[in-house]
């Protein structure tokens, strides 16, 4: 995958610093994306991407099938973000001068439009890593820890409703 | 469709201030790979769940509605749907089976509580996963693809039944 090798230097450097600082480092850092590319392969999987000046600024990955409402209506179809990362260049714990901001932002209104368009009113589900439950926790409902998840990671949702609230301004 | 305004968007974006935003799947991109034989059987419990899925929207019924005529708790009817290596009880099995008008013996392998006699089975499950996507309301390409599987699970059990 392209961001795998755009982002890598930077990540390098950034660990680099992080490990001569004794600072903890994102664990997600040994994703490897090239064995879950032939998910791709099947349709209930999407990446998304935003580029700009040439480079990848953030990077997501959707699945139709994974999981379905928790949040009343209980039940009902949502889009589910597998994956979804900022390159290490817009991260303010990375880098002293972030490039962009709003990757993540833009992120969630492109999978809340694709939810609408699959029929599922803007409903999607996440599972946030520790240092990212603040951001979501401003937009989606907080669901708590997941014992069905390999790691523990809370659960995230936003209904139909936060949807609107989101792309409105409400919230 | 509506979007966010700019005006709005900006200001999001500076709420969002550079911090973290990722997040991990259910099925962590670092996971170790798993033994031969469970990847083997993985697209075909994909095709079960989806089957499920695919087979109780074409007969226009929500989980709600499926929970309550099957008997079948809904937590154990979101665990089947969105849960790949959830492997139901046969008993859950047969009472979906009957509901769903699918055939018993080819949903028990399917849901991984039997052994397939041949290839076709698995065949056409890794042919139906490789096609299969959510959608909430099923179209044409979804109807085409569940009738095609539904016809080789029913064709199975009539050439099983000859035997």
């Amino acid at each position: 995958m392209a961001a795998h090798l755009d982002w890598a230097p930077v990540r390098l450097e950034a660990l680099t610093r992080l490990f001569e600082t004794k600072e903890s480092w994102p664990e997600h850092w040994h994703w490897d994306w090239s064995k879950k590319a032939d998910l791709l392969d099947l349709l209930a999987y999407r990446c998304m991407g935003i580029e700009c000046e040439g480079h990848l600024q953030g990077l997501m990955m959707t699945s139709t099938i994974a999981k379905n409402s928790r949040l009343r209506p209980r039940g009902k179809a949502i889009l589910y973000i597998e994956y979804i990362e900022s390159a290490p260049w817009n991260l303010k714990a990375l880098v002293e001068n972030p490039k962009y901001s709003g990757v993540g932002i833009a992120l969630l209104e492109a999978a809340i439009e694709f939810s609408e368009e699959e029929g599922f009113g803007g409903r999607i589900g996440l599972h946030s890593l520790p240092q990212s439950e603040e951001f979501y926790r401003n937009y989606m409902t907080d669901m708590g820890p997941d014992p069905d998840h390999a790691e523990g990671l809370r659960y995230f949702e936003m209904s139909a409703e936060q949807a609107r609230a989101f792309l409105e301004g409400r919230k | 469709m509506m979007r966010m305004s700019n005006e709005l968007f900006l200001k999001r974006a500076a709420e969002e201030d550079g911090c973290m935003i990722s997040a991990i799947g259910l099925k962590p991109l670092y996971a170790k790979t798993a033994e031969p034989a469970q990847q083997a059987g993985e697209p075909v419990r994909f095709a079960f769940r989806t089957l499920i899925s695919y087979r109780r929207r074409a007969l226009r019924l929500t989980m709600e509605d499926v929970a309550q005529k099957a008997k079948v708790e809904l937590d154990e009817l979101l665990e089947i749907e969105e849960n790949a290596s959830y492997v139901p009880e046969p008993r859950t099995v047969q009472k979906l089976a009957g509901l769903l008008k699918l055939p018993i013996e080819e949903l028990l392998v399917l849901s991984g509580n039997a052994t397939a006699a041949n290839a076709v089975l698995t065949e056409a499950a890794v042919r139906f996963a490789a096609r299969s996507r959510a959608v909430e309301k099923l179209n044409r390409e979804q109807n085409d693809a569940l009738n095609e599987f539904v016809k080789v699970l029913v064709d199975q059990k009539a050439s099983a039944r000859k035997k």
